[in-house]
This record gives structure tokens, sequence and C-alpha cells, in this order.
């Protein structure tokens, strides 16, 4: 008898002691969705490193639909008539542009969080211990081209209001706003150091890249699309002769006129893959995204009386007539055919009016018209300008660069600011604006009410 | 060494047993049996199951269905009677040594005085000597007019509570705040406890976020989606109370879970005696609550102005329809049955019950269907060993249509804003649906063909386990073990057919969405508690227990598009997606408490809860939640007028934890044309997150007046809550977009009134009334970071600042400038109600009586967005309607609301008639004839919210788009937008008892 309670007590203490066992182990669980950024601190592996460049991709990628859109509705190429967010109209067209207002992000985090994700592997590169010297260089070498790549992107946008350009390690630092030519000046020096590093790259890169840098997929080769963007940049400031510099040693070539020659270069490149990402621009119906109307009726006739085969390859009249809040467009893009159709990010054409802005620039108008015959007899099947063509250069130009690069980068609105021609953009209602630049979004003006940027201003547009 | 414990306690309590046994079998000699009867005062009713005891003994005995009892082995000298019984109050009757046979009149506790309240983990006290402000809601009054959803049911009768339904979708979603704001980020749902055991409010989105793009291109928006808080699940009908632990002063027993209040839900148990029975059962149907009706377009030049010139073939000056009548005209069969039974003996009861629910939506396609069995379980093992089990199986199965915010235009209260009246967009006569050429939807078809299904599966099992391991009359000690399991699952189906307008819209013809979500909940809690009679007047009551939770969560989603041959399965889909995601949380609290009572007079209570929880930065580290609690009874203090006074003050400290994962900074995961890539997140986390902590001190007074005919209450208390987490908006150029800390305090004071008063009581008259008044304004007290924004200004935002309400909302306004006018973001008003009331009265004549329930809220704002949307889509009915400057009204709100956003920040003050019932008891001898077996019978007609006084235009002032029983459910919760629209309902209900 005292046995059997003897055991049946011990047995209840046990259980007890292991109800109360759980209190003595406290449970550390993981994250069990993401891994922590902790893993790209110390020395980390070449994989992880090689994953999160590809992260530097993903992040320029997340950026562009951006570009060719929003820019694209500054700039009148496009318009976003959607029916269920009226304010790609009411903001965007009309304005102003305010801080807080809708659309004025314009990729402004995206691109401060690419070069967080490409300045955190600047600064573990060097402790990889699985990458030769040789590795290290490369890893340098192409993500410091696309930290540049990013502040080009948000000059672009932001032009005189300036940027930030150093990204302080510690998160709760601010880093300095420095004006727009200060940050050109900073940008130039980081894409020409990117350019030694690729040099002392080696062969190959560590990472594999995308179907969309066939090509430009070694240091030796990616070294010339760097200086693509170098020169793009150069002709955002005006100085015409580093850019023509820059634009020989990049991939610029004239050896066939084919739309696959002028279409070399790199790509963002998209996939229904779950996890990936698909082409934000395309929009088959179309539901939001038209083109505006007088892209086609503006567009130059052939010798056969047809339009400009730029215009007519890269948008048609279609059978929906999208209208919301008085405007109206039945011309629908079909740059992105596919849903996975890719989005240039720099390209031979673009490369070739490049270099004979560059030579307008610097006053050789011959070498200018030869460029820009090239692109519009290839392109565009146009009639030559004369080699001895007196008229105004910088108009012929724009309306290359307008057609040729159409709902790519959002060329046309920064090309218009560029050259004073703002005013020569249609607007659809009296009510509407053109807008110069983007105001600095509100959350980077809250942070900094004690030496508010001067970008922390609406803008009303003209 | 460990064995020489067991044995020592082991022989102490053999001997007190023995002891025990030896002092039984000395009595024995000399006992008597003592029977009788208890019977209800006035109607001399027998009441049965009425547990007597003899007081300092373990004797005792139920009532049998006739109201008789009788205790055998009674000691001979004077002895007291302890009668107890659910709505009665604990009387005491003395038995002298001659009595043998007594009759015990016991009158209706109406104010439930005696009512046992949670005031420990495991233990509770009478409400007569409450220390805190704790509402009851009884099964009578949860189940007077048939509720969707508990919450639905405790509308309006609760101070200080703010309950408002999201969406009117069928099936719920709900959301409550207690005594205001408690966090700012955290959840600020509060804590759902039934039987002991803690259930999830999980609200998990459907996954229509892949059709309506509302936020980004993820399968699911969860917050977007108008999900149904899983509380709704429960069965009202099962539920015998529900107590709400209004702040911390009371809920600190719940620790680091409670900030957001505690809801315990005790349900029915069995009753010895044979088996009663209860068929309950309903029919009704609902209608639209509200109509924004539509602009009438008067020439075909406004509409080609609006539509462009396509619109010509389309338009006819005499076509008007009324699309709000079109697509929310269906006009549901709803039905509400339920059938329980109760009985067994003395040492075995149970409960059993059944019940289904079914309500249609008045969008046809959509509806709630809601099974549930449960079945209680009382078990006396022994004399001194008592288990109580409970298990419900409930399956709740739904469609909720496509509604709320959408970036694609096909969610349907938003196509709606969209289509003038003059479009006929009905069904052709050959089974085909008219294209809607000017809008990417066409809504009528959407309802038609368009799939949003869920599926629920759930079991919840409880068990309790009373050991008492000594009861002598100076001490006793019982150990207590409860816990259990809440196993949820859900499935959701998207699917959204190739054939609906807007699906080729992206080139990829179809949708299919399929998520399937676990959610397992266990907790267990071991308790000794510990009771002390010093003397005949002080009792002292101890306790120490420990508490173990964890939540397993899993959700797998898998998306695809393009689907061929229009099947629903995923794999037809050429386009796939798939989300996985993962929450596990370990909590673990140790309890204790003491409690003495003095002369049923005087209570003190003292106690703290210490905390640790894996999802604070150091998942190893005890916070400590302290509480004290103190009452005063000062009885017959003027009879007859205030029969009764208490006071009471409390203090107590509860916790919110961080939510899993926000100690981490993410490597976010993503693919580029193949390649896997981490992108640094763009929430920063502190690595030391730790509870936010509310300290709560509550000063209050309770009244019984006139001959105990009505209770008078009054509460005032005021909250301070520190280490608040804030996800501080950090500079974009920072790389991150946030950074997630505590650090944050906000002040929270408010009052409480409840009057409960039954004025007329005889056979033939009777009026109960109960008011209720809560009123809170809170106020942020540091805020170490600077002041931030949540949402944006233009369809509604609160700005967190310091010294300011934590809930005002700011929109844009113009002001004059020097040199022009400039846009800047001003206060609108506050999103808090300045105060919130509800009022029930019943009045009884004979068999008939008529009841209802005002529920009002004055102040409170809302951004409206439907109504906006109508503005948009240049559709709304006041358009044309000219301004005092002769411009056109609609116009000019349409074109100015970026930046003077105040016209469509509205408040929301309402009155609804929440609940009506007409009663009548059909006479007993009738339902007897009818059929011998019936012991009663009653018909009632009632009706949820058939009426509501507003000024707010669009639908329902409680109805909104974020944040519905989610993160930060505080804040975003003052945005309405394309909810499904509220509608009225109707029932006719049939119940007999037999």
């Amino acid at each position: 008898m005292n046995a059997i309670r003897n055991r049946r007590a011990r047995a209840l203490f046990l259980a007890a002691v292991c109800a109360s066992a759980v209190a003595c182990n406290a449970a550390d669980i993981a994250n069990f969705n993401s891994p922590n950024t902790s893993q790209l601190e110390g020395s980390p592996d070449a994989g992880t490193v090689n994953t999160a460049v590809a992260g530097v991709l993903a992040g320029s990628r997340a950026g562009a639909g951006t570009w060719a859109s929003t820019l694209g509705v500054f700039g009148r190429e496009i318009i976003n008539l959607g029916g269920a967010e009226p304010r790609n109209v009411l903001a965007l067209l009309i304005g102003p542009l305010e801080p807080g207002g809708f659309g004025v992000d314009v990729g402004w985090t995206n691109s401060y969080r690419n070069l967080r994700t490409a300045y955190t592997i600047l600064e573990v590169v060097d402790r990889v211990p699985d990458y030769n010297a040789a590795q290290r260089s490369a890893v340098k070498g192409f993500v410091k081209t696309f930290i540049a790549q990013e502040y080009v992107n948000q000059l672009r946008v932001r032009d005189t209001f300036g940027l930030v350009f150093d990204v302080p390690r510690n998160p709760a630092e601010l880093g300095a706003f420095v004006t727009r030519e200060e940050a050109y000046t900073k940008t130039a020096a980081l894409f020409d150091e990117a350019r030694t590093d690729l040099a002392a790259g080696g062969t190959a890169f560590p990472f594999t890249l995308t179907t969309g840098f066939a090509g430009f997929n070694t240091p030796a080769t990616f070294v010339r699309v760097n200086r693509g963007f170098k020169a793009r940049m150069e002709t955002y400031r005006g100085r015409w002769a580093d850019a023509l510099t820059a634009v020989n040693e990049s991939f610029i070539s004239t050896a066939s006129g084919t739309t696959a020659a002028l279409n070399t270069g790199i790509f963002h490149v998209y996939s229904t893959a779950s996890g990936d990402a698909v082409n934000p621009l395309f929009d088959p119906t179309p539901r939001a995204l038209v083109a505006v109307p007088e892209f086609l009726t503006e567009a130059r006739t052939r010798a056969d009386g047809s339009r400009d085969l730029r215009a007519s390859s890269k948008a048609v009249v279609g059978t929906v007539n999208v209208a919301t809040q008085g405007i109206s467009s039945n011309v629908r893009p079909t740059v992105y055919p596919t849903n996975v159709t890719p989005v240039p990010i720099i390209r031979n054409e673009e490369l070739i009016l490049i270099r004979a802005e560059a030579n307008i620039g610097l006053g050789n108008r011959a070498a200018a018209i030869t460029d820009l015959n090239f692109v519009r007899t290839n392109a565009g099947g146009l009639p030559a300008l004369a080699s001895d063509f007196g008229g105004d250069l910088i108009t012929e130009l724009l309306y290359d660069r307008r057609y040729s690069l159409f709902f790519e980068y959002g060329h046309r609105w920064v090309d218009s600011r560029r050259y004073n021609r703002l005013g020569e953009l249609r607007k659809q209602l009296p009510s509407h604006r053109v807008f110069p630049l983007v105001p600095i979004p509100i959350d980077e003006c809250n942070q900094r009410t004690t030496a508010l940027p001067r970008g922390c201003v609406n803008v009303a547009g003209n | 060494m460990t064995a020489v414990f067991p044995r020592r306690a082991l022989l102490a309590t053999a001997s007190a047993l023995f002891a025990l046994a030896l002092s039984a079998s000395t009595l024995l000699a000399q006992t008597r049996t003592i029977s009788g009867h208890v019977l209800e005062e006035g109607s001399r009713a027998p009441i049965t199951a009425a547990q007597l005891q003899v007081q300092g003994t373990n004797l005792g005995a139920l009532t049998r269905e006739d109201g008789r009892f009788t205790i055998a082995g009674v000691a001979s000298g004077d002895v007291v009677l302890v009668v107890r019984r659910l709505g009665y109050p604990l009387t005491r009757v003395p038995v002298s040594a001659t009595t043998s046979t007594v009759e015990i009149v016991l009158r209706k506790d109406v104010l439930n005085l005696d009512q046992v309240v949670v005031t420990g983990q495991a233990t509770g006290i009478s409400r007569r000597n409450l220390a805190n402000d704790v509402a009851s809601v009884s099964a009578a009054e949860m189940t007077k007019v048939s509720a969707q959803s508990i919450e639905n049911a405790m509308q309006g009768k609760i101070a200080g509570a703010q309950i408002s339904q999201s969406t009117g979708a069928p099936g719920g979603g709900n959301r409550i705040r207690i005594r205001g704001i408690s966090s700012i980020l955290g959840s600020a749902q509060p804590l759902y406890v039934i039987d002991g055991v803690i259930v999830t409010d999980v609200s998990v989105g459907a996954g229509t976020n892949k059709v309506t793009r509302a936020s980004g291109t993820s399968i699911s928006v969860g917050n977007q989606e108008s999900p149904v808080n899983r509380i709704a699940d429960l069965n009202p009908n099962d539920i015998e109370n529900v107590d709400v632990l209004k702040g911390s002063a009371a809920a600190a027993i719940y620790g680091s879970k409670a900030s957001g209040g505690v809801i315990i839900i005790t349900t029915k148990r069995g009753k010895a005696g044979k088996p009663r029975f209860a068929l309950r059962m309903g029919a009704g149907t609902s209608d639209l609550a509200y109509r924004n009706n539509s602009r009438h377009f008067q020439t075909l030049a406004d509409a080609v102005a609006v539509f462009g010139a396509g619109i010509t073939p389309y338009y006819d000056p005499n076509r008007q329809l009324n699309y709000e009548t079109l697509a929310y005209g269906n006009t549901p069969l709803n039905s509400d049955l339920s059938l329980s039974v109760s009985g067994g003996s003395e040492d075995t009861r149970y409960f059993v019950s059944a019940s289904r629910r079914n309500e249609e939506g008045i969008v046809a396609n959509t509806f709630a269907r809601k099974t549930n069995v449960r079945l209680n379980l009382d078990q006396r093992i022994s004399s001194r060993l008592n288990l109580q089990v409970g298990t419900e199986v409930l399956n709740n199965a739904g469609d909720r249509g496509l509604f709320g915010n959408d970036n694609a235009g096909n969610s349907i209260a938003y196509a709606l804003t969209k289509i003038p009246s003059f479009l006929d967009l009905r069904r052709n006569a050959d089974g085909t649906w008219p294209i809607n050429r000017f809008y990417p939807s066409n809504p009528l078809q959407t309802i038609d063909q368009f799939e949003n299904s869920e599926n629920v599966w759930r079991n919840i099992t409880t068990s309790r386990l009373t050991a008492d391991l000594l009861t002598g009359d100076t001490h006793t000690l019982q150990f207590i073990a409860f816990g259990g399991v809440d196993l949820l699952n859900q499935s959701n189906l998207i699917y959204s057919p190739p054939t609906l307008q807007f699906e080729p819209v992206d080139g990829l013809p179809g949708t299919s969405a399929n998520s399937k979500t676990t959610n397992v909940q266990r907790n267990l809690n071991l308790n000794m508690v510990h009771g002390w009679n010093i003397g005949s007047s002080l009792k002292v009551t101890s306790q120490v227990g420990t508490q173990f939770e964890e939540r397993d969560f899993n959700q797998t989603r898998a998306s695809a598009q393009n689907l061929l041959g229009g099947l629903e399965v995923v794999t037809s889909g050429t386009v796939r997606d798939v989300d996985e995601s993962r929450l596990r949380v370990e909590d673990f609290g140790v309890f204790v408490q003491s409690e003495a009572l003095w002369r049923e007079r005087l209570l003190l209570t003292v106690g703290a809860r210490a905390d640790r929880s894996s999802n604070n930065g150091d998942p190893a580290k005890y916070f400590l939640f302290p509480k004290a609690a103190s009452s005063y009874r000062f009885p017959n203090l003027m009879p007859g007028v205030v029969d009764e006074a208490k006071l009471r003050v409390a203090y107590g400290e509860t916790g919110n934890q961080p939510l899993y994962g926000q100690k981490f900074t993410n490597l976010d995961l993503s693919s580029v044309g193949g390649l896997g890539a981490f992108r640094v997140g763009t929430v920063r986390a502190a690595s030391d997150l730790r509870p936010e902590r509310q300290r709560e001190f509550e000063i209050g007074t309770d009244l019984n007046l006139l001959r105990n005919r009505a209770t008078f209450t009054v509460t005032g208390f005021r909250r301070n809550i520190s280490d608040l987490l804030i996800t501080r908006t950090l500079a974009p150029t920072s790389g991150f977009s946030s950074e997630t800390s505590n650090g944050a305090e906000m002040q929270v004071t408010g009052a409480e009134v409840s009057i409960n008063a039954f004025p007329i009581q005889t056979p033939t008259w009777g009026w109960t009334s109960r008011l209720n008044w809560g009123t809170n304004r809170s106020k942020v007290t540091k805020l170490p970071v600077p002041t931030f924004l949540l949402g944006a200004p233009q369809t509604g935002a609160i700005r967190i600042e310091q010294g300011k309400s934590a809930t005002q909302l700011i929109g844009n306004d113009t002001l004059p400038k020097a040199g022009g006018r400039v846009v800047v973001p001003v206060v609108m008003g506050d999103g808090n109600p300045l105060w919130t009331a509800g009022w029930g009265n019943e009045v009884r004549f004979k068999g008939l009586s008529v009841y209802a329930l005002l529920d009002q809220q004055k102040g409170g704002m809302l951004a409206n967005g439907t109504w906006r949307h109508y503005d948009l889509g240049q559709n709304s009915i006041d358009y044309d309607d000219l301004d005092a400057l002769g411009r056109k009204q609609g116009e000019v709100r349409r074109t100015s609301y970026l930046q003077v956003t105040r016209i469509y920040y509205q408040p929301t003050s309402y009155v609804k008639l929440r609940e009506v019932t007409i009663t009548l008891d059909l006479p007993q001898n009738w339902a007897t004839s009818v059929w011998s077996g019936a012991s009663g019978a009653r018909l009632s007609l009632s009706g949820r919210n058939l009426h509501w006084w507003t000024k707010f235009r669009g639908g329902d002032p409680e109805a909104q788009n974020f944040g519905q029983g989610g993160v930060p459910d505080a804040i975003q919760r003052n945005r309405e937008l394309a909810a499904y629209p509220a509608s009225r309902s109707f029932w006719l209900n049939f119940s007999v008892d037999f």
C-alpha cells in the first residue's frame, strides 16, 4: 500500500518537474521566415555575398518601372489613366507635387535601400574568405558601378534639389545633402573607381549575372557598360569632352544598323517564376498605361508617307479608349509585348545618340549628323539629314531621343529639362502642369526639421 | 534527495486524511439527516441544482428537479447550510439542532452581486467584494438577437468598450477597443480566454490581394482583405457568461498579454437532473441599410465630359439604374438553429449542444455558415478530485465576395462608384455579361462569378482538474491544473475565372489562390491555492501558479494566373507564386497572489506575475507585473436608499509583447531572373525589444440602491503606458524605412458609469433598464523620435506627436501664405470618440416582453473613402448641385481634395438601434397541451442594427478598410473604403424547453 502511494507520489512529482522543466529552458526561437542581416556581417562566405550582389540587381530592377512610368508621365510619353487610382492624374498631371503627396517618392526609398545593400557588400567584401584578390576587386567594381547608377537615377528626378551622397553606417545618423554639382562630381569619381576595380578584376566575376547581361558578364566587358553609364552622366552635366571620351570607351558600335545591333546592351530581366518579378510596364489591354495620343501624330513621316518606324513599332491605336477625369487616349504602347519582356538599362542606340549629343556640344556638327542619321535611318526608316544640315541640331537630337528611347527610362522629361524645353510638352487640359523636378519625400524632410533640405517644398509646375 | 520531499508531503497528506477519517467516524455515531426544498421568492418555483453545503464540512447535496434535497450524516448540533446557485445570492441558513426539514427561499439575483468574478489565475471573488470594475454579460443578454459573432452580441453592453464592425460581410469582422487605445504598433485586440484556455482571435487574409493589388503584388495583404477575426467562430448559445477585464488593474493576472484587456468566456455546464433540452429555431432575412445612390447624368455632354466620346451609344437619359439595388439587393433566407441538452447525476454532469447558423449576404453568393458541437463534462472522481472537460468542434465556412481597397478596378463596392446609372451592365438574355467599356470590371459579373471561399475547422478543448488536498476548517489547500488546446485549420480559395472582364487585363486570364493556415495554441496552468480562515472574520486566499503557453502558426499560400482550361487548381496556371510564413512563440509566467477578506467587508489583494517570452529581445529575461487592490463595503448604509456602498481602488500592470519577428532585421529574399537575391530589409530592429508596459490606477464606487433594485457603478482610471513600441520612420537615405524600438509613452484617462435597475418587478409588470457610458482620452507623453505620420494625409493619416492625442487625424488644408497658398497637413479631428454609451430596456407585461438596445457613439472621425471615390468617378448623387459660388459641388470636391481633404473627414457620431426583440412566453398550459413534454416555449421577433441616426455620409460609420485585428490596429482604423455594405437583419424565433 505504502509502496504504491510512493510510486504514485514519485510519478506526480516527476510530472510536476517535467511541467516546470519548460520553465528552465528559455526558448530562443529563430526567425523562420527570413534570414537576418547578421549573416551578411562579420566574414560572410562567397555564396552569401554573391546572393547579395544579385540583390543589388533586384534593387536596381525594382526602380525600373518607376523611371519609365512616373517620369514617362512627367515627360508626357505616357499617361496613367487607371480609374482605381485617380491620383495618377490628380497628383502627377495636375499637382502640385508635395513632399507628402502621392507619387513623390519616385524611387527615392528604393534607391537608398539598394545603396544600403550595396555598401554593406563593400564593407564585408575584403573579409570574404573564399574570394581571391581579383574576385574582391571585381565585386567592388560591379557594385560601385551600380551605386553610382543609383545616384544618377535620383539626380535625374531631384535635379537642383540635390541628394544625400553618403549613407552612414549607423542608420540613425543622417547623411548630408549635397548640391547637384557636388553629387555629379562624386558620382563621376565613383564610376572611375569602379573602372579601376574592374580592371583588376581578373577574367570572370565570382557571381553569376542574369541573361540581361549577356555579352557584358565579365569584368573586361562590363567595364564598357560602366563607361556607357559615365558618358550618359557626363551629358547630363554638359561635360561634352568627358562624355565623348567615355562613350568611345563604351560598347558603342555602328558596325551594324540592325535592330539587334541597336539593342545590344544590358537589360533588366523578368520571369514568372515564384519570387521573381514580372515587367511592371506590361499592360496589354490597356487598363491604365497609355501613350499620349500625339506620340503617333507628331512622329515624322517617311518617304512613303508612313510614320517613323520607331513610332509605329512602339505604339498602336488600340480598340480600348481609356478615359478618366476628362482626358483619354486609345494609343497603346507595344514596347513591352509580354510580361517578361526585358527593360533596357542602357543600349547601343542610346550610346550613339550620346555621342551625337557630345559632338553637338563640342561643335562637331558633321560627326553628330552622321550618328543621328545612323539612328534615324536604321531605326526610324526616316530620310537622312543632309550632311550640311544647318538647322537646330538639338531639336533633331531630342526628336530622335524621344522616339528611339520611348518608354524606357523617362528620357524625354529629363532631356526636355536639360534643354529648357519643358514648355514644349503638351498639356492635355489647361489645368494640367509640367513639373521641372520632384520634391524630396516627406519622410526625409521630417527627419531633418532643423536643417530642412531645400527640396522639401511643393513644386507647382508650369 | 528528490524522493524525500514527496514522501514527506505524502506523509503529511496521509496523516491529515487519517485524522479527517477518524474525526468523521467518531462523529458518525451522532449524526442526523436534514432535508427540505429550495424555492424562488415570489413565484415559489422549485430551484434545481442548487448546491448546499454544511458550513465547515464537506457534506452537501444538490437539489433535485423538484427543488428538494437530503443531506445525511450532519452533526447533531446547530449547523449552517450554505446555499449556492448561479443567479441567486449566496445564502446562509442556520439550522438548529432540532430542525430536520427546512424551506429555503432564494431571491433572484438580478444584479449579479454574487456572481464570482475572476481575480486570480485560479480563483475568483464575488462581485459584492470585487475591487475592480469588471463588466459581465450574461447568456440571456448575449442571445437577445442572433449575432454573427460574440462581439456583435456585446455591442453597446459594456461600459468603455468600443466595438465596431469593420465590414458588413456575413461571418463578422470586428474590432474591440477597451478603454481607448493601448498601443501604437502592437496588437490592441483583447486576449480571449475560454474556460481558462487562451484561444486565438487571429485574422487571416483570404488572398484577394492577388486580384485587387490593394498593396503590392503578393498573394495576401491581410489587413486590407477584411478578414474574419476568428473569435467569430464561437457559438454565443454555448456561453454562460462573459467577463471583461478592462484594464491592467484587473488583467494583471495575464501579465504581458493583457494590455488590450481580457475577455473571459465561461461556457455552460451541465446541472444534475434528468436531461433538459433547449431547442431554439430562428429564421430571418436582411437588407441593405444605406444607399449612396449615384449621379443622374442630365445630358450627353455631361457623360462625354467624364467618359469620353465613346460613351455616346450607351447614353440614355431615361435609364437610371440603381446599382446598389442591383448589387446589394439579394434577399437572403437566414437560419439559426441550436439544440442543447444537459443533465447528469451529482457525480457526472454533462452539457451537449449543437448549433448551425446560416447567413446569406445581401450580395448574392456571399454567405457564412457555422456549425458548432460542444460537449462539456464534469466528473467528480472522488470527494476530493474533480475533473471538468469541454470540447468544441466547429466548422465555419463562408464567401465574402470581393470588397475593400483595390488598384486593379475589380473590388465590387469600388467599381460601383465609377458606373453611371444610365449604363446597363445587367446580364444579357443569352446569359453573357456586357463588357463595361468604361472601367476594368462589371461588378454584377464579379458578384456572379468571383469566388472567395473560406473554410475553418476548429477544435477547442479545455480541461480543469481540482484536487482538494486539505479541507480543514482553518486551512484548505487546492491543487488546480487547467489547460487546453485551440487548434485552428483554415483554408481559403480565391477563384477569379478567366471569363471575368478584368481577368485578361494583365494578359493572364484567370487567377486562383489557395491558402492553408494552421494555428495551434496550447497552454497549461498549474496552481496551488491555499485558503486560511483566521478566526471567523478573516479569510486569506493565497495562490502560486505557473502558466506555459505556446503558439504555432503556419501558413502556406499558392497562387496561379493564366489558368489553362479555367480550372481552380493552382497547377492549371502558367504563372505561379508560392508563399509560406511561420510563427512560433513560447511564453512562460509565474504568478503569486494573496487575497485577504475581512468580515466580508474589507478586501485586500496583492499579487504579481513574472513573464518571459520568446518574442522579447532577451527570451530568458522575466518581466514583473505587480498588482494591488482593495475594496471596502458599507452594508446597510442608508437602508432602502443606499442599501450598500463599496469603495474600491486598484492598481495593476500588464504588458504587450513585441510581435514575432520584430526583433530581427531581415535579409529579404527574392529572385532576379532565376538568381537568388538578398536585399537588406526595410525595417531595422532593436535587439533589446521588451514588452510594452501599462500601469493602471483605477478607483471607483459601487452602490446598491432602493432596496437592491438598482446598482450604480462609477469608475475612473488612468493608465500610463511606457516602453511603447514605435516604428520610428527613418530617413529613407539611411537605406531603411523604419526602425522598431521601445520608448514612447502615452497616458489614457477615462471614466465609466453603469446603472442596472429593475424598477418594476411584479408578476404582471416588469421593467429592467441597463445604461452604460464610457469615455477616455489619450495623450502621447513622451516621444523619443520626431513626430511621425502613419498613413497619407489625403486618405487618412494619424500623427503621433508628443503632448497630443494618439489618435489625431491629419489631412491636408490649403492656407494662405505670403505670395500664394500652401498645402499643409493639419489636424482634422480625433479618431477616438468623445464617449460611447449603451442603453437597454426590457418591459414585460405578463408573458409579453419588449426589449430594445440603443448604442451611441459621440464624436470620433473617419476618413471617408467610398464617397470620395464617387466624387472621383464624377458620379456622386449631388455632383451637379451648385455651391454658393455657382460651381458644381462634386467638381469642387474632386479637384481640390488633395489640397483640402477636410471634406472627406467626417465625424462618426451615431445612435444605432442595435437590438430589438419582442418576446411572447407561450402559456405553460398551452405548451404542455400541445406537447406534454414541453416545459416552456417562447416566440420572438427580433432585429439587429435596424436603424441608425448619423451625419456620416457614405455608409456605416463603423466600417473601415485597414488593420482589422491586425497591426497597426490601434492606429489605422480610421479609414473607410469600399467595404461590404452594412445590413439590417430581422429574425423570427421559436424556442422550447423540454
